[in-house]
């Protein structure tokens, strides 16, 4: 899936798109279950918070 | 280049420019008048307050220039969708503006308080509002390019 449609899908910019992707904004839990959503996938398969995490490991 | 970041990098020189060609503006319209006791209320009052609809203005016009190179470089992104990122960057821009206005507007005062000229606090006011949006500009630049 593209950043495009993904924004398209979660009703977001692509701009917070690239950011979540590359751990630079950590997204509202409303924001986090539409894109899980738009994957089709549960929030704690789209998102992990640790160590990892906060090296910019987000999903 | 993100959207965001483009009318973000215009706005900050839109800023800068409009900002300098306006002060150049100002000067040759009111002369004098913005240096002496007497006149320098109203001369400043009158150039602060042409001052932000031209920034206004100036920032649409900017604005739908950004926009319109944007899209006919095949740029793909809604101009008018504005989501949660926008707004949490949009408030800490806001909040670190309107500090820079309070800033300039308390070292106007403290210089009349020091004993200068009356213009002082004008020049304080007036370069609190410009410098206000210039920094709250770069720093928005900054949080979309760094993140929040």
């Amino acid at each position: 899936m593209t950043q495009q449609a993904l924004a398209e899908k979660a009703g977001v910019t692509r701009q917070t798109i690239i950011a979540v992707e590359s751990g630079k904004y950590c997204p509202s839990l409303e924001l986090a279950f539409r894109i899980a959503a738009a994957f089709g996938v549960r929030v704690d398969e789209a998102f992990s918070y640790g160590p990892e995490a906060d090296e910019g490991g987000e999903s | 280049m993100i959207l965001q970041q483009l009318r973000s990098a215009a706005f900050f020189v839109s800023n800068l420019v409009t900002g300098s060609i306006y002060l150049f503006i100002a000067w040759r319209w009111h002369g004098q008048a913005l240096f002496a006791d007497a006149t320098a209320p109203r001369a400043w009052a009158l150039a602060i307050l042409v001052y932000i609809p031209v920034q206004v203005v100036t920032r649409l016009a900017v604005f739908l220039a950004v926009l319109a190179a944007y899209k006919l470089r095949g740029g793909q992104d809604d101009p008018s969708l504005e989501d949660e990122m926008d707004k949490a960057i949009d408030a800490r821009m806001t909040r670190v503006l309107l500090n820079v206005v309070l800033l300039g507007l308390l070292a106007g005062l403290g210089a009349v308080a020091a004993g200068l000229p009356t213009y002082w606090l004008f020049v304080g006011i007036g370069a609190g509002i410009w410098l206000g949006a210039v920094v709250g500009d770069a720093l928005m630049l900054i949080m979309y390019r760094r993140g929040l």
